[in-house]
């Protein structure tokens, strides 16, 4: 289990370095869009690593934590949404 | 080889197929020049990189269970991202953020249409209405 788990690590350091360029990409953006755009990625990005760490723990329930993150990652994007244009419709 | 250990190979390999989809987004996000192009982008990486990580992640640990928790994931997340990233790029229509010029910008000509046609379709709506209930009447008696 430990030497075939090759992916897992090398997809946890991508994904880290992802989230960091990620971050660095919400500062320096020029727009308010641009910044709503790469906080959803940013989301989605939390929600992979989520189930590799969940696989890595070998915990019971990570399945159920990886549901309910997609879920939040909907109501994320769609209240960044309706933040972007200032509650308007 | 072990079926487990098949196992968690082919899953390992699903995992770096979807952090590879998760970088090209990335990537994307920072070489891309205009709004629209880095949402499309970010929309396939939350379709397409979530769905295959957490199919590498089911093949480490295979169990009934987890594959209706699998079937599930899969259904919610290529269903409401799409719809999330479509939000994010209609809210970043509606506030106006400029898209690349030597595009066309379709949806601007699309109102110009129905404002300039609306009006007169009403109106012939309004007589084709009168018409044939006249006709009707003056038929019937």
């Amino acid at each position: 289990m430990t030497a075939l788990n090759f992916g897992m690590y090398i997809g946890l350091a991508v994904l880290a370095a992802c989230m960091i360029a990620v971050a660095i990409r919400i500062v320096t953006a020029r727009t308010d869009a641009d910044r709503a755009v790469s906080a959803d990625l940013l989301m989605f990005s939390f929600t992979g690593m989520l189930a590799m760490i969940g696989v890595l723990l070998a915990g019971a329930f990570f399945f159920d934590l990886i549901l309910i993150a997609s879920i939040v990652g909907f109501l994320s994007a769609v209240s960044l949404a309706r933040a972007l244009t200032r509650g308007r419709r | 080889m072990d079926l487990t250990t098949f196992a968690e190979l082919f899953g390992n390999l699903f995992i770096i197929a979807g952090v590879l989809i998760f970088t090209v987004a990335v990537v994307g996000l920072y070489k891309f020049t205009d709004t629209y192009q880095r949402i499309s982008a970010v929309g396939t990486a939350a379709g397409l990189g979530i769905s295959l990580v957490v199919i590498g992640v089911f093949f480490e640990m295979p169990s009934w269970p987890n594959f209706v928790k699998l079937l599930i994931i899969l259904f919610l997340q290529l269903a409401t991202s799409s719809i999330g990233t479509m939000a994010i790029a209609r809210s970043a229509y509606l506030t106006g953020s400029k898209m690349q010029p030597g595009h066309f910008d379709h949806l601007a000509e699309d109102q110009l249409d129905t404002h300039e046609t609306v009006h007169p379709d009403e109106d012939e709506a309004h007589d084709t209405d009168d018409i044939p209930s006249d006709a009707g009447h003056e038929s019937t008696d």
